[in-house]
């Protein structure tokens, strides 16, 4: 393996449009979760299969994690949150093919991400509690907060692209390197600690994605309506 | 590892695509066969609770039937009791009346075999008297004894009553032999046939004509008859009196 393995490489160009592995993985994974569901949604039975019972246990379990976190707006960020655990556990697994590499090694993927979860959380802040509700909430408790409010939604952005990008980098150059030094067979147990990371790491972003979320939401409903009784959603738990 | 804004913009157009694909290809399925299953087990838990619901209704029915049917069955037997008290009380009353019948019966039975036993104590006490008394006054039975009897009917004819004076003289006065018939146990004297003349004409009040004769059965004593009327002063005719008033 050639160390620029360890990086993203551009496959071809369409113009100004430049296409690197990492978009074509994804495209891959894109395919494979479309043909999956497609062909697990195809014949929903009554009394269903191991596949099935899987694909229902997990969608029920995120919907379980979404709706702990809003009670009230569950339906709205669900999509959002759900597809980002599912795409993120597909891609920081897909490393473990030979000859592919994970999108989420490629600081491109993971800031795009990133920059999505920060768009959402103002989306669906906007959503929930409006545009001037949601905005004075950057004002409390004290205007004099308000830069450090917009550090923060930045620094927190920045770190849930460096955090995935850094983790799974780290992951596949440790086991290059392992093969480097050991041989073929030696980063094995490398790649088992692959496979947990993978799924902590997806799960520690989508999660994070959730609590900002549920943060605006509720900031932004405290910054409508403040006061003890309000119906809002749970303060969430990270 | 430097940021490509071609991957940058693809991948977050990848993603938004992905949303899209998996929303509508594998969570709204998804949800929409959980939904379904939870809609079924749902109405499978309504109709189980409904049949409990029916069940338990049938329950209650039944403990109410069963309970009217006790109640009923309780009443019918406070009736068959009361029926059977009031028959009781009947038939126990019918029982003592009809032993108080029974015992008045068995009472009259009692006092009249007591009486006819006293009646022929009685009787047997007055026969074996007079059987006595006969043999008594046979055997003490004497010329003097009927002198004596004589002389008391001669001392009690003038006291005759009214009523029997008359019957004496009706009878002397419509005598078709006239003549008095007066028999006696032993021979009277002239003296007492003379004495006995006369106080007969007394108390007829008319004259009387006597004829004597000895009849034995008399023990002692004379017996006077005179046509419709007779008149005993004798122990024959004395001890039957006594056995017919004892009678």
């Amino acid at each position: 393996m050639e160390p620029d393995a360890m990086f993203a490489q551009t496959l071809f160009r369409l113009g100004p449009v430049v296409i690197r592995d990492t978009v074509a993985t994804t495209w891959l994974l894109m395919l494979l979760l479309w043909g999956g569901a497609w062909l697990v949604s195809r014949h929903m039975l009554t009394r269903p299969g191991l596949v099935q019972t899987a694909v229902e246990g997990a969608v029920t379990a995120m919907e379980d994690a979404v709706r702990q976190a809003l009670p009230h707006h569950a339906e709205m960020v669900m999509p959002f949150v759900m597809t980002l655990w599912t795409f993120l556990v597909a891609a920081n697994l897909v490393g473990l093919i030979p000859g592919l590499h994970s999108p989420t090694r490629d600081l491109s993927a993971t800031a795009a991400l990133a920059v999505l979860v920060f768009l959402s959380v103002h989306w669906f802040g906007i959503r929930a509690v409006g545009l001037k509700d949601y905005l004075r909430h950057y004002l409390s408790p004290t205007p004099i907060l308000l830069p450090f409010h917009i550090i923060s939604e930045i620094t927190r952005s920045l770190a849930l692209a460096v955090r995935l990008f850094g983790n799974m980098m780290s992951l596949e150059l440790v086991a290059l390197l392992l093969v480097w030094v050991g041989g073929l067979l030696v980063p094995i147990p490398i790649l088992m600690l692959h496979i947990i990371e993978a799924l902590v790491q997806a799960y520690i972003f989508g999660m994070l994605a959730l609590v900002y979320i549920a943060g605006a939401i509720q900031t932004g409903a405290l910054a409508e309506r403040p006061g003890p009784d309000t119906e809002q959603d749970a303060e969430p738990q990270p | 590892m430097e940021l490509d804004w071609s991957t940058f913009l693809l991948e977050i157009v990848n993603f938004l695509i992905l949303i899209w694909i998996l929303k509508h290809f594998l969570y709204r399925p998804v949800r929409a066969s959980i939904e379904a299953r939870r809609e079924r087990v749902a109405a499978a838990l309504e109709q189980a609770e409904a049949a409990r619901a029916e069940a338990e209704q049938a329950r209650a029915g039944l403990e109410a039937q069963r309970e009217a049917l006790a109640q009923e069955r309780g009443e019918a037997r406070a009736g068959l009791e009361r029926e059977l008290a009031a028959e009781r009380e009947r038939r126990l009353t019918a029982l003592a009346e009809e032993l108080e019948r029974e015992r008045e019966k068995a009472q009259a039975l009692a006092e009249r075999e007591r009486t006819e036993t006293e009646r022929r104590t009685q009787e047997a006490a007055l026969a074996l008297a007079g059987r006595f008394a006969g043999r008594l006054l046979g055997a003490i039975a004497s010329p003097e004894l009927e002198a004596q009897l004589i002389d008391l009917v001669i001392d009690q004819l003038p006291d005759l009553p009214e009523q029997r004076r008359e019957d004496l003289a009706t009878a002397v006065a419509h005598n078709d032999a006239a003549e008095v018939q007066v028999q006696s146990a032993y021979p009277v004297t002239e003296y007492r046939r003379q004495a006995l003349a006369d106080a007969l004409r007394q108390a007829a009040g008319q004259d009387v004509a006597c004829s004597f004769s000895l009849e034995p059965a008399l023990i002692a004593g004379l017996s006077i008859d005179a046509g419709a009327l007779l008149l005993g002063a004798n122990l024959r005719d004395e001890l039957r009196f006594f056995a017919e008033a004892g009678q």
